[in-house]
């Protein structure tokens, strides 16, 4: 096991910086002088461009930038943002915003998903099942933006039941934005259990199971839904990072000061290093939950674990 | 005369990790489904056509799709009225009975645009899935069928891929562009979206190579390209093409969220998701500008991943 | 499972004070079996019917499709239901009729009084948990036995299964056994509650042919030690010619011969039963073909009308397209179904 670990660990090296470079290149390749682009209207000396291009390292060839810049990033400092406001702290005032988020919303998903898949799943063939496959699709169909809005007006606004916008209420106003960033994981968690259990049922191991006279109750929720678990719980560990990626668009509508929403600010406004920085932050979270959700593999399915 | 493994061995359980862990539930059993040849010609393809033609989901999701595409195709079938006639006088007009979906905040007709507005979506969904289907079939052979250093340095690069968040990934790269019409949005979303389908015929063609009859070809003679063409593409292709109806109505979705967020189509470009997003401030007092677009977008999506779900009942072997 | 029509509930509340000691071990009686399939209706089994004995081994034959399996299946009642459903029929176990007990008395027989083993002990065995935590749940869930206790008796059925070891190979994994290790194991779990019968059903053919030696003896010498019955569901002759005392040959769901198993193989009583013993190579046989069967079994969604065997039959005449032959005594302990069984048996002792 530690021998398949370090040799996860060892492939996402190059994955790393691979994504990072990528990024930073990308990010530092912009069309257009970032510098000018701040002094506005008014052209500052050529000396004062020169120092601050200095300062921020974009005088020197890209690999030699971005070298600096994992120096940096490996000791702790991920630059500063073209107004002089320290990225790091930028990172820490909104990595836990969206972080409850997205924690939030895997709640969700998770509970709501794994309980509709489990019934559709056992109703195969039937009308619950239907109902679900239907809603599910239903629920996918429509784009994040649309649904997140006719949330906002139809709860917030029209019945006034819980708050959407902005932080102002505590907890509380993480419950719409969760559910709404939940939702399409919640689709594809539902159809995930239920095509896995249904399988599952299927399988000769159910049919020992019965034939040795256990109850219904043991063969499905032991026997069957230790097997069926396997894939969910392993899509639910890469989720959980992907849900904080992918909380741009239910930051942006409701108001939420999180990464999602500084990193589109900022990609906006051309600021490398924010962009940068949270993307390494990203990448770094999509490593770890990558080998989290390895090692859960192994831990939950005995077959693999002698690879 | 007495067949010696008479017994079909029960149903294993899908390797939803070798498809790739970013897949939906969509896609991770469908890396085990290969043709099975019955006697008497009956082929997997035939058996599906025949249930899918008399699948009421099939059906209904086909009729979504060739509506959608008629509005796209001829639009002039649907409206009279020209989206880019605008007169500001009509600005915000609310729905009325000679025109249906009001006004927006130019005065342009809102059904004409709405209607034009399947023109874009539905050609660039299927421009999008046809070049990332390529692609991910031609990279995929090579990683499944080479397998060693071709396949790890492939594995390796859709990793690096696979780690930047997809949304995040499509913003910065979109907002470097400085025009964003068609063929740059195109081009940036069949970037994001070959990944996921690469890893799915990767993985088809790993476990469709190991058969038999792979082995009896080579053993023929067969040249390498000859194999990947004419044996393993018919067996292994049947996941992608489930996953590829599944992914147009995803990419028409990605597109008008990028629409929606400011860095994908800009005007005077006709988009579902720009127009969503001219409706953002005004949700409450023109709740028309967000309903029907928001309302076509959904049922285009919804028509083409129900459609990936019909097909994939009909091409399971496992749900016969 | 549907309720049976006939057949005696038990009395009483508690089941083992309704045993009649004196009654057949298991008595299958008219057993219909059928599948409700989008393509139509499938008669798996139509008119089953056989007895075993206490250390009796009754082994029931046929090729695949037969119905062999499905027969077994409906008398554990494990069919998947829907779409499989029994008709009709009765399964008496001591003279309790199984089919006419309420669910929780019907599963508290399965692994206590009458136990199943399957072909393939891979697919057979749960793979995410410990071999013996398998074998220790079969007394934990009937008994309320602790886990210790039951992890003890695990031990000692592995050890009577004859796995070396067994103390420490309790908490591997399925996969981690070989064929034959996993064949033992499962047949230990099966074993677990001293069941009064045990149906094996093709609990070799997935083995290497010295690996289906062992395991045979092994379920012979459990038998002499327990006395229960066996029935065994095959299409292997030798394994039949080896083992059984009497068989019952199937074929489209139907039965077509019953008897000893000493007695059908020197004089089969049916066409069919002929044919399957012309086609396998036989020590006597010095020089000759092999003769197989022309054709192939029928698709059950299309029984041919009459004995469903004419097509293929050899010896066939009219009536036989046209009149189903029912199951007759031929000789003591036999009966076969064919119109023209008599001149079967008179084609001479082979």
């Amino acid at each position: 096991m530690g021998r398949y670990l370090t040799r996860r660990v060892l492939q996402f090296i190059p994955v790393f910086i691979g994504a990072t470079f990528l990024i930073f290149a990308l990010v530092f390749m912009i069309p257009g002088d970032p510098i000018r682009a701040l002094s506005g209207d008014k052209p500052l000396p050529q000396s004062v461009q020169d120092t601050l291009r200095a300062q921020y390292n974009l005088d020197k060839p890209l690999w030699q930038q971005y070298a600096l810049y994992v120096g940096g990033v490996v000791q702790g400092d991920f630059g500063e943002d073209f107004r002089g406001r320290d990225v790091r702290e930028i990172m820490t005032e909104r990595i836990p915003v969206t972080a409850r988020l997205a924690i939030y919303a895997f709640l969700f998903e998770m509970v709501i998903g794994i309980i509709a898949g489990i019934m559709a799943g056992l109703n195969f063939g039937g009308f619950i099942d239907n109902l679900i496959r239907i809603s599910t699709l239903v629920v996918i169909s429509i784009p994040i933006f649309v649904f997140g809005f006719m949330a906002q007006l139809l709860i917030g606004v029209r019945f006034d039941l819980l708050p959407v916008s902005g932080l102002r209420d505590g907890q509380a106003s993480y419950i719409m934005p969760a559910i709404v960033l939940g939702s399409v994981s919640l689709a594809y968690i539902a159809r995930l259990t239920r095509t896995s259990l249904a399988e599952n049922m299927r399988a000769d191991y159910v049919r020992t199971a019965t034939a040795k006279g256990l109850t219904r109750r043991r063969v499905v929720g032991v026997h069957a839904l230790r097997n069926s678990m396997i894939p969910v719980i392993t899509f639910l560990g890469v989720d959980l990072g992907a849900l904080m990626g992918g909380a741009i668009i239910t930051e942006a509508i409701f108001n939420l000061p999180g990464i999602g929403n500084a990193v589109y600010q900022a990609t906006l406004r051309q600021e490398g290093t924010v962009v940068v920085g949270i993307v390494t932050f990203l990448v770094l979270v999509f490593m770890i939950s990558n080998l989290l959700v390895d090692v859960l593999y192994a831990v939950l399915d005995p077959r693999i674990r002698y690879e | 005369m007495f067949c010696t493994q008479c017994s079909t061995p029960g149903s294993g359980m899908s390797d939803f990790r070798d498809a790739g862990v970013q897949l939906s539930d969509d896609a991770s059993d469908l890396a085990e489904i290969d043709e099975t040849q019955g006697v008497g010609g009956a082929s997997l393809w035939s058996d599906a056509w025949k249930e899918l033609r008399s699948s009421p989901v099939f059906l209904v999701s086909l009729g979504i799709i060739i509506l959608i595409s008629v509005m796209a195709i001829a639009p002039g079938l649907f409206t009279n009225a020209d989206p880019r006639a605008c007169d500001l006088s009509n600005s915000l007009g609310r729905p009325s009975a000679e025109h249906w979906f009001g006004f927006d905040l130019q005065g342009c007709d809102y059904y004409a645009r709405t209607i034009y507005g399947a023109r874009i979506s539905v050609s660039i969904g299927l421009t999008v899935t046809i070049f990332a289907g390529l692609l991910a079939v031609v990279m995929g052979s090579l990683a499944g069928y080479y397998a060693g250093a071709t396949d790890s340095v492939i594995a390796r690069l859709t990793d690096i891929w696979f780690a930047i968040p997809t949304i995040l990934g499509a913003i910065v790269i979109l907002s470097l562009l400085g025009t964003r019409g068609f063929f740059q949005v195109s081009f940036v979303l069949v970037i994001l979206g070959w990944p996921t389908m690469l890893r799915l015929y990767r993985s088809s063609v790993l476990s469709v190579k190991e058969q038999d009859y792979i082995e009896a070809a080579r053993a023929l003679g067969a040249s390498d390209f000859r194999i990947l063409s004419k044996h393993i593409l018919p067996n292994a292709i049947a996941p992608v093409l489930i996953y590829a109806a599944i992914t147009v109505g995803v990419i028409i979705s990605a597109e008008a969220a990028l629409s929606f967020l400011g860095v994908g189509l800009q005007l005077p470009a006709i988009s579902w998701g720009l127009m969503i997003s001219g409706a953002q401030t005004r949700i409450l007092s023109a709740p028309h500008l967000l309903l029907f677009p928001g309302l076509f977008l959904s049922v285009t999506v919804f028509g083409f991943i129900l459609m990936g779900d019909s097909l994939r009942d009909a091409l399971d072997p496992k749900s016969r | 499972m549907s309720v049976m029509e006939g057949g005696q509930s038990p009395e009483g509340g508690v089941f083992p004070l309704d045993y009649d000691p004196t009654a057949p071990l298991l008595e299958i009686e008219d057993l219909h079996v059928e599948f409700r399939t989008r393509d139509g209706v499938v008669q798996a089994n139509s008119g089953i019917s056989y007895t075993l004995r206490e250390e009796e081994t009754l082994a029931i034959v046929g090729e695949s499709g037969s119905g062999k399996t499905v027969s077994a299946q409906a008398v554990m009642g494990i069919i998947d239901s829907p779409p499989g459903f029994v008709t009709k029929g009765a399964a008496r176990l001591r003279g309790v009729d199984m089919f006419s007990l309420p669910d929780h008395e019907r599963r508290a027989m399965r692994g206590e009084r009458i136990a199943m083993i399957f072909q393939d002990a891979l697919t057979a065995l749960n793979p995410v948990f410990p071999v013996g935590w398998q074998i220790a749940e079969t007394f934990r869930a009937h008994r309320g036995t602790t886990k210790r206790e039951a992890r003890k008796h695990a031990i000692e059925l592995l050890d009577r299964v004859r796995i070396p070891g067994a103390k420490e190979r309790i908490d591997a994994y399925p996969h981690e056994f070989s064929g034959g290790m996993r064949q033992r194991a499962m047949i230990a779990m099966s074993l677990a509650l001293d069941p009064e019968v045990l149906i094996a059903d093709e609990p070799t053919t997935a083995l290497d042919v010295t690996v289906q030696a062992q395991i045979m003896r092994l379920l012979q010498d459990l038998q002499d030690e327990t006395k229960m019955g066996l029935i065994l569901i095959t299409h292997d002759l030798a394994v039949i010619a080896e083992v059984a005392d009497r068989a019952l040959v199937m074929y489209a769901g139907k039965g077509v011969e019953q008897g000893s198993v000493k007695e059908i193989f020197r004089n089969p009583g049916h066409p069919y039963t002929l044919g399957l013993l012309q086609s396998i190579a036989r020590p006597e046989q010095k020089g000759g073909k092999l003769i197989p069967i022309v054709g192939s079994p029928p698709d059950l969604l299309r029984v041919p009308s009459g004995c469903p065997f004419h097509p293929r039959c050899p010896y066939r005449k009219d009536v036989c397209s046209e009149v189903e032959p029912p199951m007759t005594d031929t000789r003591p302990g036999r009966a076969s179904a064919c119109h023209f069984a008599e001149e079967v048996l008179s084609l001479g002792k082979r």
